[in-house]
């Protein structure tokens, strides 16, 4: 008996059940039912006569949580929230020295694809827009990982993070970025959304942090993929 | 109370990708059941279409690569820093967990799904003797990390 042959037996062991069912942390758990809570059930349950209202009312939430997004990012004060600049600062500063009368917003410029040149859009969306927002998330989820102790601190982080993805989008927008990078963008945005609600409802917003984190993972996969990449 | 087949997708996943990973995909799939609904009222949508979705979202994850990996994975680190642990995992998830996506994927599929070697190299683009090497080398990286972790 070979080496090989033993282990091939004790992986065999091993791995029979390893994908079984398992419990569900509970944040986990929680997060599923925040997430189908007014959705009807998917599975083929017989029950259709409420079928409708459930869905009515899911519409309705999303057409919220979608209007929820696209509101903060048109209309985020300096006096109501954190920019990411000013996050990072209190990233970069020890916990406590954070506050919302912090630096003024970075300037956001709301060129039309129109105003610029394709190369030019393409330069500024790579350089400010694209590398700005990636080093601005880092430090900003980084950040909000390090405050979650403290509520005056992780609230005004997680505002930053999601004033940093509007701002992320716009540019996207701006630049005629593929609709892939946009909708990914929208979808990152809602996540923090979504995070802001949770952590002002009182509820644990690790587990959140974790899918904005993904949803980052995401838009920056695509902002890598072919579009951005065809603006050289 | 968790949904139906919660258990059973998020099972299905962490047996395929890290704990934070696994947390992802699980909700994702059950965001994108949300979603699929709001646009097909109508649809029936049962386990195997659950688990297809789950298998979709891991192979994403296996195949993905970036030059910002790294600090992509800072992100997740950081953000798995805060998560709360309810319960130890089994060693070998642990172990599984020690190997890279490409060892974990061929041990996967050839112990857990029944893959063919020829099958495994057709979708990983080698031949059925690399992947035979790789599969043992998988093996004995496995073995090596639980025996470490059970002590």
């Amino acid at each position: 008996m070979t080496s090989g042959d033993d282990d091939q037996r004790w992986a065999d062991a091993h791995l029979e059940d390893v994908d079984r069912a398992r419990p569900l942390p509970k944040s986990l758990a929680h997060q599923i039912e925040a997430e189908l809570e007014g959705s009807r059930p998917w599975y083929r349950s017989g029950d259709t006569e409420s079928a409708g209202a459930k869905l009515a009312v899911l519409g309705l939430v999303a057409s919220m949580v979608m209007g929820l997004g696209v509101w903060i990012a048109n209309n985020q004060q300096p006096d109501t929230a954190l920019s990411a600049g000013a996050a990072v600062e209190a990233v970069d500063g020890a916990p406590g020295t954070a506050d919302d009368s912090s630096p003024a917003p970075e300037p956001t410029t709301q060129d039309t694809p129109t105003a610029v040149s394709l190369a030019e859009a393409c330069e500024r969306f790579r350089g400010d827009a694209y590398e700005g927002i990636d080093r601005r998330a880092l430090l900003i989820t980084t950040g909000v990982a390090s405050f979650l102790d403290d509520p005056l601190l992780a609230a005004p982080a997680l505002a930053a993070l999601h004033g940093a993805l509007g701002q992320f989008r716009t540019d996207a927008e701006a630049v005629a970025a593929p609709l892939e990078l946009t909708q990914a963008a929208a979808r990152a945005l809602e996540r923090a959304s979504s995070a802001i609600a949770n952590y002002e409802a009182g509820s644990n917003p690790s587990v959140t942090l974790g899918q904005v984190s993904r949803q980052l993972d995401i838009v920056d996969q695509q902002a890598l993929g072919e579009g951005v990449l065809s603006c050289t | 109370m968790p949904p139906p087949h919660a258990e059973a997708i998020y099972g299905f996943s962490r047996a395929r990708l890290p704990e934070a990973d696994a947390r992802d995909v699980t909700a994702e799939v059950f965001r994108r059941t949300v979603e699929h609904l709001s646009q097909h009222p109508e649809a029936v949508l049962g386990p195997g279409w659950l688990r297809q979705v789950a298998h979709n979202l891991i192979i994403d994850q296996w195949r993905r690569t970036s030059y910002r990996g790294n600090r992509l994975r800072l992100l997740k680190r950081e953000a798995e820093l805060v998560i709360d642990v309810d319960q130890p995992d089994q060693p070998i998830l642990v172990a599984l967990d020690a190997l890279s996506n490409e060892h974990r994927m061929v041990l996967i599929r050839f112990h857990v799904e029944g893959y063919r070697m020829a099958e495994i190299a057709e979708e990983l683009g080698r031949t059925p003797r690399a992947v035979d090497s790789m599969l043992r080398r998988a093996r004995t990286k496995l073995r090596k990390a639980y025996e470490e972790i059970d002590g």
